[in-house]
């Protein structure tokens, strides 16, 4: 550790650059403690650790391989001091080495915590210029206790809507939730351990399931496919059982998950990803029926299903499951900007006029030490709609961490072929094709 | 008048016509048609009625125009059945000769006969036909009539064409509503074949193809003996519907333009040709690619083809009087070409043979099955009436 403390950098740490294909940046305080799960894992050798931080103490504990140091303004490398704008300005200012960090990347996972300073404000900054050097971009997000009040619930909704509009998918691990699923005499320390041990599961286990030969592989071509684009929410489980009845058990888990249970979230789920990592002696009907049982309950959803082996996993059976909702109409790409007011009033409430609003409030100049250069300049995000504020208002004065409501617009499914005049009689089978299907369409016959 | 004993009537329920053949056996023995009633066929799909009500009428429909015709009264009808669930395969039946002198008698050949119909079906089928093959005594191969020779164990060969009950019924039941009486249900595909081969055409060996609206029925003939039979739930519905889908026009349109443009290959005229859907009131005249038209219709029809002679495998090379088309399908453009290039055979439009009578439309192709059925219903009661001549040696092949 003290030697780490006297290597305190403002720049990238390490004379090199980080040159995986994946990589974890964990944005803030909270991802950094998470990520020291992910530090020292022999299996995550394939994957480049990057710590980002306005706090300087905290980036120099950390074991990341890359330790990078966000320059929030305030004097001797103090963070954010729980000011989004203060982070989202401190990452844009270094927008430069941040978009060095990350080029040649093909899946960046951004680690976070929203709801203080650095990871809301910073994160959404690190995962735009991440999907712009063309990566991947999977935002891994808690959010943060009712008890932590209404003024981080609100930023925590803020930073999510500004993530989910720059990362591809963003997965949420609510803390609440965690609470929900652990006694309640468990103490504070071992609360958050489950909090960072399950964003971590979340990226080890894809990690796994996009690198451990699969018997159905999954690969990164068909994640992308799944999550490019879609700016969806998503929730994350991972449960394993053993056992006679770790088939109808993992199930069962699976759906009492915290993260699945209270609403039908598979049933409204678009897109599903499950893989199942089954011990080696484990036979393929039990693998087959957790996956047919969860493709039963996300009938509405693309379901992408991988299964690998794991030696080490004797016996046993793990889900990984990845179910994501709405999102599919693109958010704007640029964030709900971060009132420095914010944090004095609640949103609902904030009735100044928008010539009040000067572009120096936005970032939060007022605040700011004499640190800030040139290059500190963000670019105006849009307004929020009336719409966009009463539902943050709306969720920050009720529960917490309720998840917003979209009206779902059912779609035709395009890709069934009408059967035409044939559509009352038994469909003509013959190895395996139907004849009623016209054969130009069978056969894949472009005419033009 | 005609003596109302001498009178057949075949009924044929199609997917886009009902057709009823009227025969008549002449004093001479001649089998000579008298009418032909047809009517639009609304309430069957894929040679299945789907809708009883429909069919009935249309039956009845049918059915009255040809007794105007024919200037006869209906009474009972040979009923033409077909549909995916119409199958044929090829049995044997092994009867040992016990008597001591190894003499076969008539007796023996009907036990080995009883033995080969006694098929394996499924619960819920019926047999249609049994229909004689040939003999096998003792290894020899190929007797036409064992009787009164000499052997240890006689083995008869049959072709065993059966349907699902309940599916049959449904024709049965429309005719009987109308107060008709079916005398038999025959499979409409060996009809066909009845009516379009010749003698010289069973002996050389002959594949007829009925391409009908709804389901598409093949026979095989070699050696003047029925060796394989099938139906393919395909017809020219499914090239209108592959039209209509593909070219984007409604079905009725779709069907017209493929009886007046359509073409079984696509043809060098077609090459970038546009036609015209016509234009209706309000809308718009719109063209139709000729070549996408072509190209659409000519791969469904090369499929069809493909399927049946993988079905018939590799027996279609000893038909050697080729390919008999009909059915509606039979007058498609260039099918005859299509067909020649697939099967690898010469092929030819069937029209019904040695068929006398007044009626002008006798040898289109699309009137082969009510006709064979007919036919079918004169070889029947020839059988029938004893001493009626060659009775023995064609009426047995029909045997049930």
């Amino acid at each position: 550790m003290e030697d780490h403390e006297s290597a305190v950098v403002q720049e990238t740490e390490t004379g090199t650059r980080p040159t995986q294909d994946f990589r974890v940046v964990a944005v803030g305080r909270a991802g950094i403690a998470a990520m020291e799960q992910l530090c020292g894992d022999a299996t995550l050798s394939g994957v480049d650790l990057i710590a980002m931080h306005t706090d300087r103490d905290m980036v120099g504990r950390s074991r990341a391989t890359f330790r990078h140091c966000l320059n929030a303004g305030q004097p001797r490398g103090l963070g954010a001091g729980g000011d989004p704008s203060l982070g989202q300005a401190a990452a844009e200012r270094e927008s430069g080495e941040i978009r060095q960090l990350l080029q040649g990347a093909r899946m960046v996972f951004v680690l976070t915590g929203l709801g203080a300073g650095t990871g809301t404000g910073a994160a959404p900054v690190v995962a735009r210029i991440a999907r712009e050097s063309g990566a991947l971009v999977l935002g891994v997000a808690t959010l943060p206790f009712h008890c932590e009040g209404r003024l981080r619930s609100g930023h925590a909704q803020a930073g999510l809507q500004s993530l989910k509009a720059a990362a591809d998918a963003v997965i949420t691990v609510p803390n609440q939730r965690v609470l929900s699923m652990l006694d309640r005499n468990t103490p504070a320390v071992e609360v958050f351990a489950t909090a960072n041990r399950l964003l971590v599961d979340g990226i080890r286990g894809l990690w796994q399931l996009l690198t451990r030969p699969g018997l159905i592989q999954l690969d990164f071509a068909s994640l992308e496919r799944l999550l490019r684009g879609r700016h969806s929410e998503s929730v994350f489980a991972s449960v394993s059982a053993s056992g006679d009845h770790r088939a109808r058990e993992v199930v069962e888990r699976l759906l009492a998950s915290p993260f699945l249970s209270p609403d039908p979230v598979l049933a409204s789920a678009d897109a599903v990803l499950v893989a199942v990592t089954a011990g080696p002696d484990v036979p393929f009907a039990e693998i087959e029926m957790v996956l047919a049982h969860v493709q039963r309950q996300a009938d509405q959803a693309q379901v992408v299903t991988g299964t690998s082996v794991d030696p080490a996993l004797a016996g046993g059976l793990r889900v990984t499951l990845v179910a994501s909702i709405g999102g599919s109409a693109p958010l704007p790409e640029a964030a709900p900007r971060f009132d420095a007011a914010a944090s004095s009033m609640p949103m609902e409430t904030d009735r100044r006029t928008d010539a009040e609003r000067s572009v120096g409030d936005v970032l939060g100049l007022g605040t700011s030490g004499g640190g800030r250069s040139s290059g500190g300049l963000v670019p105006p995000a849009p307004e929020l709609t009336a719409e966009q504020r009463d539902s943050l208002g709306g969720r920050s004065s009720g529960r917490g961490t309720v998840r917003k409501k979209k009206v779902v617009q059912s779609m035709f499914n395009f890709d069934v072929v009408s059967r035409g005049r044939f559509e009352k009689t038994e469909a003509t089978v013959m190895n395996g094709q139907d004849l009623d299907v016209p054969t130009f369409l069978r056969r894949g016959i472009a005419l033009n | 008048m005609f003596d109302p004993a001498s009178i057949v009537v075949g009924l044929e329920i199609g997917t886009s016509k009902v057709c009823a053949a009227v025969g008549e056996i002449t004093a001479q023995g001649a089998f000579k048609v008298m009418g032909l009633g047809q009517s639009r066929s609304r309430g069957v799909r894929k040679g299945e009625i789907t809708d009883p009500q429909k069919a009935s009428e249309d039956i009845r429909q049918a059915i009255a125009d040809a007794e105007q015709m024919a200037d006869v009264e209906i009474r009972s009808v040979f009923l033409g059945v077909t549909g995916a669930h119409i199958r044929g395969f090829n049995n044997r039946g092994i009867h040992p000769v016990v008597s001591a002198d190894r003499h076969i008698t008539q007796d023996d050949v009907d036990d080995a006969i009883r033995n080969a119909k006694a098929v394996n079906l499924p619960h819920d089928h019926s047999v249609l036909h049994t229909i004689r093959q040939d003999f096998v005594v003792d290894d020899h191969d190929g007797v036409e009539n064992p009787v009164e020779m000499y052997g240890a164990r006689v083995e008869a060969r049959v072709h065993v064409i059966h349907g699902q009950g309940n599916r049959l019924q449904n024709s049965i039941h429309a005719v009987q509503a109308l107060q008709l009486s079916v005398e038999q249900v025959v499979f409409s595909g060996f009809a066909s074949a009845l009516a379009v081969l010749g003698k010289e055409d069973k002996e050389m060996g002959a594949l007829v193809i009925d391409f009908g609206a709804g389901v598409t029925e093949y026979a095989l003939y070699t050696d003047s003996l029925l060796r394989h039979s099938g139906v393919l739930a395909v017809g020219g519905d499914h090239v209108s519907n592959d039209l209509a889908i593909g070219l984007k026009i409604p079905l009725g349109r779709a069907e017209q333009l493929k009886l007046e443009h359509g073409g079984a290959e696509v043809g060098n005229d077609a090459k970038g040709a546009m036609v015209s859907l016509g234009s209706e009131p309000g809308a718009s005249d719109r063209q139709v690619n000729l070549e996408h038209l072509r190209r659409i219709q000519s791969i469904r029809l090369e499929e069809t083809f493909e399927l049946i002679a993988r079905d018939v495998g590799p027996m279609l090379s000893n038909a050697r009087a080729g390919i008999f088309l009909c059915g509606g399908g039979a007058r498609t453009r260039d099918v005859i070409a299509m067909a020649e290039r697939i099967f690898g055979l010469p092929a030819q439009i069937g029209r019904a043979r040695d068929v006398s009578g007044s009626v002008a439309s006798l040898d289109h192709p699309e009137f082969a099955a009510p006709i064979g059925l007919a036919r079918f219903g004169a070889l029947r009661l020839r059988q029938q009436k004893p001493g009626t001549g060659w009775k023995s040696a064609l009426g047995n092949w029909f045997r049930r």
